[in-house]
């Protein structure tokens, strides 16, 4: 029963490495307080360090863990390794970030939040026990409240942050309540032990349905799905780019993979040969997922149509995003865990990239307006076209990484006979078409009255794009390796 | 053919440094670029036309079997040589047509993309290839459309061609993926092998969904209305694009996939269908156009529909007419564009009322122009009238509604004759009108390449089986997926087929007589007012703008509170629906004893909840709200709770006195809603305290099983060590737990610590 310390220590390695470096973060800070460079180099470090200690681990997992609150397994790896890269490439965007290079003396305080939230993701990858998920939950909102609002320019600023944490405090209300009444049914808190409770007793499904319930509500919050999303486009709009990206991305990450296993832990009884997961029956997942995702790809691509405001556009994008990833989980196959999980990677790249290309535009321009991409295509012809390449692939054409994505979960789709929630998605992805287009006709196709002055792109600047650009288009082309890496990360542990 | 296709990609992407160190000439050597492939394409002839088929794989995703096949069979070839054929002509023609035009370098980028793309889809054997290919054509079709993008009529007709191609391609993939799960191949040789896939349960959606993809490509009605619009590019990229090439895309993927899917009544029906609809009503738009593309345009979409019709006829005659008809349009088609590129470009009009007795002016771009209109009309010994011939004679031998397929089929050829007179004769002969500019001879460079094409429509027309009998024979038989022996003679004798030839063209010629009445008839009839899928288009994007607009009106007003209760009321209606459909409320249990004291704090707390409500100043509201936390508490002490009423107290005290600093802060109370809202507020807060009660009833009514109690209560001693389970359990057995919870607090504590820096660099 009491744990061996070697193995609590493997178990949560990447987890030590992040709250070590949170530490050294701080010190660093306290000790050179008014160069703020060596605290973003030790923030790197760490990550590149978790980044590490993350690959080496992937080929020991599979533990199965008795009553442990964290298991250690690639699922939760793969979510781990894309919370870190992302978290990278924030800190690089940050370097290049007018708004968090504004405020000075605060960053050290900027890189031991986004550490922060690193942790709470980190363990929401991996914790088996609901009062850890609840705790990593707490963890990751506190740090994204006080980084939506980090920046002191603008009230919509604080305006973000404030709407950001009342809603927060709603959901995680919501998700506590659902928690108290699981614990109420079956006298554990432990996923494992729900699953065994569950399996073995008739509890009453009404209880147990609207404890589900409210727990999807906290976690649709996380992943912003409809009708839990209301906040996402204030708080993007809101924060620092650098902190909507993160939170576009990084924060999805860690909310799906704890849906996926809070599903697939939970309520799984067995998983078939041909990867089909079979449920045990206790609650009817799949209607409600993917009601739920035909909403939010419907309400987040439908509100994107007609906004001015470039961050509010991509906001909503990302909301429909949301929408097919988890038209993926609902599939409830192995198959769709893998569409899951390529979606996710490719998303990462392309989401960043675009909103890196925002930050750029809006470093020169000062606002994030659509009128102010006009010609963007001539006066910084390689952010332009970097733009032109995300914006495709988040429409999921080729030859770019959103079309492999878009292809795998279609495949999922129709692999199960979900005919007409692949047509809905499909008709889904041609209104997405016409709202990327318009940005692309801003940019190449309005009325520039002589040729306009180019505007200097720094160096720094073209070799970050690229680090993305070139990506979406090599997985566009050639795909194996994802795809391996993903189907080798699909190993989960149930039971 | 990897190669080719990549080279292509490559050079456009060098296009750029090329224009910078060559200036001028580099459009002159890129144009060799198709000449070159158009060459390479050649080398393989004898091959492809004794019948091998020459195929090609790269490994490209071989976790899903997936490997980047190219294959060339007669159709293949025949479509690579048109594409680079063309292309080499256009190419040139456009290196003077766009001399001047300072974003000449984006004109060849987007143009060898194009090619690339588009000889990647005629030689993909591979589903997926073929798809990744075809959205880039869709693609580089758009940005040469919006070419002229100062224009805002341009930049609408590109995006309409890329909505309706981009959507098409859509359900295109998602009918190639059904076909992957009906076939388990993404090749389609392999598919070829594949039995039983018409009676698969998922055929028809995969040949709807397919159909869709091509029917868009190529403009078939309903579709038809994005390619008109797209005469706003270029008159080489109409030329090359939008109707040699990327047109014919949809009708190659039609017969590309007629040996897997076709066969049945469906398709070959709907084919037959739609293809004959798409000639007719094109034909009858095409009657009332006065601008020279518009008019090209039509005539195109109506030959189009022809094509596909051909495909669903599918007899032995009628794919080989087909293939016959398709090579003699690609070559008179884009000549006549050409030429009416010229035109525009030396008189500054293309309104056909205005053009007149060019010849003696631009006498080379006359005879070429005269050369391709007599192939278009059918006229003997052209190419063209080999194709008119074999599509008549496959008519009349269909074995089923000859006269009503006939009669189509004849409208489409006289309206055919009559665009190629009002297009290619009409405005070199006659008496001189005055145009915006004063006319010249075209450069060399732009009527060079159409004399090419017109002569080879002549010469294939004399030597119709020397020329082309190889490579049509193969490409028919890998259209009917069976082999095909045949001879193409030029001369069949006077038979029904030439008599009726005859009466076409005699047709054609009062349709151009008279076609000032025609035109009235044609607009009269309303053929094209109520048949306007273009509207439905418009329609449809406006009203799709104007639902959103709605719904995020509706949904996000960007008042938290209006957010709040539609979250609310969302969980209510779920939950109460489920509650008042599916529970037995007789379960709950309430004959519970109620004591006195029990009953005076339960009034205390509702008064002090009214009060809250009712307060006109913050402070009142949050003091009353106070007391509800207070009166818990009790509650909690008389259950034998003490420690969590402890905790309840100390958090109500401090959440009150927070909130008495923060209201500090804050500027006067105003009261935001009128009474209709607050009474939906209270219905909503009322329905939401039900709720709440009977699911808590609910709950209290089940046995709770915890297993939890009895083991800490058990362990903490043998296992831990310690006395104070509650100790026990926080430092020991959820350690986790409470190092997280020490991490939030730590992290709440650097986040105060930013804001707290934040404001007083606001003070500074």
């Amino acid at each position: 029963m009491i744990p061996n310390l070697s193995e609590i220590f493997s178990l949560t390695a990447p987890e030590i490495v992040i709250a070590v470096t949170l530490i050294l973060v701080v010190l660093v800070d306290l000790i050179w307080d008014k160069n703020k460079v060596p605290a973003m180099f030790t923030a790197a470090l760490g990550l590149i360090v978790a980044g590490v200690v993350i690959l080496n681990g992937m080929p020991e997992t599979g533990m199965i863990p008795n009553n442990y609150m964290v298991v250690s397994d690639k699922l939760g790896l793969y979510f781990k390794f894309i919370i870190v890269l992302t978290t990278l490439f924030i800190l690089l965007f940050t370097y290049d970030s007018k708004e968090i290079i504004e405020s000075h003396l605060r960053q050290g305080e900027y890189y031991a939040l986004v550490y922060g939230m690193v942790l709470g993701m980190f363990f929401l990858t991996s914790a088996v026990d609901l009062i850890l998920i609840y705790i990593a939950l707490e963890l990751l909102s506190l740090s994204s409240y006080v980084l939506a609002g980090f920046s002191d320019k603008e009230t919509r600023n604080s305006e973000a942050a404030v709407k950001y944490l009342i809603y927060g405090a709603i959901s995680s209300a919501f998700m506590l309540f659902g928690i108290s009444l699981i614990y109420g049914l079956t006298g554990t808190t432990n996923l494992y032990g729900v699953n065994e409770v569950l399996s073995t007793t008739v509890v009453n499904i009404y209880t147990l349905g609207f404890a589900v319930i409210l727990i999807i509500a906290g976690i649709g919050y996380k992943i912003s799905a409809v009708p839990f999303h209301f906040w996402t486009p204030d708080v993007y709009e809101g924060s620092p780019i650098t902190i909507t990206a993160y939170l576009s991305v990084a924060s999805k990450a860690a909310g799906f993979a704890l849906l996926i296993r809070f599903v697939s832990i939970t309520f799984i009884d067995h998983v078939k040969a041909d990867g089909e997961w079979i449920l045990n029956g206790a609650f009817d997942w799949q209607t409600i997922l993917i009601v739920l995702a035909l909403l939010t790809m419907t309400v987040g691509n439908l509100s994107a149509l007609w906004q001015k405001n470039i961050k509010r556009l991509l906001a909503y994008s990302s909301v429909a995003h949301a929408g097919y990833i988890l038209l993926g989980v609902a599939v409830l196959t192995n198959l769709g865990l893998v569409s899951v999980m390529i979606y996710f990677a490719v998303y990462m790249m392309m989401n960043l990239g675009a909103f890196y290309v925002v930050m750029l535009v809006a470093n020169k321009t000062g606002s994030e307006h659509i009128s102010q991409f006009d010609g963007i295509g001539y006066t910084m012809p390689y952010a332009g076209v970097a733009l032109t390449i995300f914006l495709v692939s988040l429409t999921g054409l080729p030859p770019t990484a959103g079309f492999i994505g878009k292809l795998y979960l279609f495949l999922a789709l129709l692999d199960s006979n979900m005919l007409m929630v692949a047509f809905i998605a499909l008709l889904n992805t041609v209104i997405s078409l016409y709202y990327y287009v318009r940005i692309l006709k801003h940019m190449y196709l309005k009325n520039v009255a002589e040729m306009p002055e180019k505007i200097e792109t720094r160096g720094y600047s073209t070799v970050v794009l690229s680090l993305l650009v070139v990506p979406v288009l090599f997985f566009g082309i050639y795909w194996t390796p994802l795809i391996d890496f993903a189907k080798y990360c699909v190993e989960f542990v149930i039971k | 053919m990897l190669i080719a296709v990549l080279s292509g990609i490559i050079i456009a992407a060098l296009t750029p440094l090329i224009f910078r160190v060559m200036k001028e000439k580099a459009s002159l050597l890129l144009s060799l670029v198709p000449v070159f492939l158009f060459a390479w394409y050649l080398s393989y002839y004898n091959r492809v036309a004794n019948g091998e088929i020459i195929k090609e794989v790269s490994e490209w995703i071989p976790a899903m079997g997936i490997n980047l096949t190219f294959s060339m069979d007669g159709l293949s070839l025949l479509f690579a040589l048109i594409i680079t054929g063309i292309g080499s002509v256009v190419f040139f023609y456009a290196a003077a047509y766009l001399k001047h035009d300072k974003y000449i370098t984006r004109f060849y980028v987007y143009i060898l993309f194009f090619m690339a793309s588009m000889l990647g889809v005629v030689t993909s054997d591979n589903i997926f290839g073929l798809f990744v290919f075809w959205e880039l054509t869709s693609l580089s079709s758009y940005l040469l459309i919006g070419y002229y993008f100062d224009k805002e009529s341009s930049r609408k007709s590109a995006l309409q061609a890329l909505l309706v191609t981009g959507t098409g391609g859509l359900a295109l993939l998602a009918g190639l993926i059904l076909l992957y799960i009906i076939t388990g191949t993404t090749e389609i040789s392999e598919m070829l092998a594949v039995t039983g896939i018409s009676s698969h349960e998922l055929y028809t959606g995969a040949v709807i969904l397919v159909l869709i993809g091509a029917f868009t490509k190529s403009a078939q009605f309903p579709f038809h209305f994005w390619l008109p619009n797209a005469m706003a590019a270029p008159s080489p990229v109409s030329a090359y694009l939008h109707s040699a090439t990327m047109v014919k895309a949809g009708v190659f993927l039609l017969a590309r996939l007629n040996p897997v899917l076709g066969g049945t009544e469906f398709w070959q029906n709907t084919l037959l269908i739609f293809g004959g609809t798409t000639m007719v009503i094109a034909a009858f738009l095409a009657l009332k156009q006065t601008d020279l593309k518009k008019l090209l345009a039509y005539s195109t979409v109506s030959v189009l529909g022809t094509l596909t019709f051909m495909i669903g006829l599918g007899t032995e005659t009628a794919l080989k007419g087909m293939v016959i008809y398709l090579l003699a349009h690609s070559l008179f088609k884009a000549s006549l564009f050409l030429i009416a590129g010229s035109i525009d470009h030396e008189t500054g009009t293309r309104n056909v009322s205005q053009l007149s007795g060019l010849k003696s002016f631009m006498p080379f771009t006359a005879f070429v122009a005269i050369f391709a209109a007599l192939s278009k009309m059918g006229f003997f010994p052209f190419y063209g009238f080999i194709g008119k011939e074999t599509l008549y004679d496959a008519v009349l031998k269909s074995g089923s509604n000859e006269i009503l397929l006939f009669s189509a089929v004849f409208i489409g050829g006289a309206v055919s004759g009559f665009v190629a007179i009002t297009a290619g004769i009409k405005p070199f002969i006659g008496r001189t009108i005055e145009t915006p500019k004063s006319p010249h001879e075209a450069p060399l460079l732009m009527y060079a390449g159409p004399i090419v094409l017109a002569s080879a429509g002549f010469i294939f027309g004399l030597l119709p089986e020397s020329f082309t009998g190889n490579i049509v024979e193969k490409t028919a038989s890998a259209i009917a997926g069976t082999n095909i022996e045949y001879t193409i003679k030029l001369w069949h004798g006077f038979n029904l087929v030439f008599l009726l030839s005859v009466v076409t063209l005699v047709v054609a010629y009062l349709l151009y007589r008279f076609r000032t009445k025609f035109t009235n008839i044609s607009i009269a009839s309303g053929v094209g007012d109520f048949i306007k899928p273009s509207m439905l288009y418009d329609k449809s994007l406006s009203m799709m703008i104007s639902l959103a607009r709605g719904q995020t009106r509706l949904l996000q007003n960007g008042y938290m509170r209006y957010y709040i209760v539609l979250i609310v009321s969302t969980a209510l209606g779920l939950t109460g629906y489920v509650l008042f459909t599916s529970v037995d409320m007789s379960v709950i249990d309430i004959s519970f004893d109620i004591t006195f004291s029990e009953v005076v704090i339960l009034l205390v707390m509702i008064a002090a909840s009214i009060t809250a409500i009712k307060a006109k100043r913050r402070l009142s509201a949050i003091a009353s709200l106070g007391v509800v936390g207070y009166g818990v508490a009790i509650i909690f002490i008389m259950y034998g709770a003490p420690d969590l009423a402890l905790t309840q107290f100390s958090i109500e005290t401090l959440t009150v006195i927070l909130f008495v600093l923060a209201i500090y802060r804050l500027p006067k109370y105003l009261p935001f809603s009128n009474t209709t809202l607050r009474f939906r507020d209270f219905i909503i807060a009322a329905a939401s305290g039900v709720m709440m009660t009977m699911i808590v009833l609910l709950v209290t009514s089940e046995e709770m099983v915890s297993q939890l109690k009895s083991f800490f209560a058990e362990n903490s001693l043998p296992l831990a060590k310690g006395k104070n389970v509650v100790n026990v359990i926080l430092v020991d057995f959820r350690a986790l737990d409470t190092m997280g919870e020490i991490t939030v607090l730590a992290i709440a504590a650097i986040g105060v610590y930013a804001l707290i820096k934040l404001r007083m660099e606001g003070r500074k």
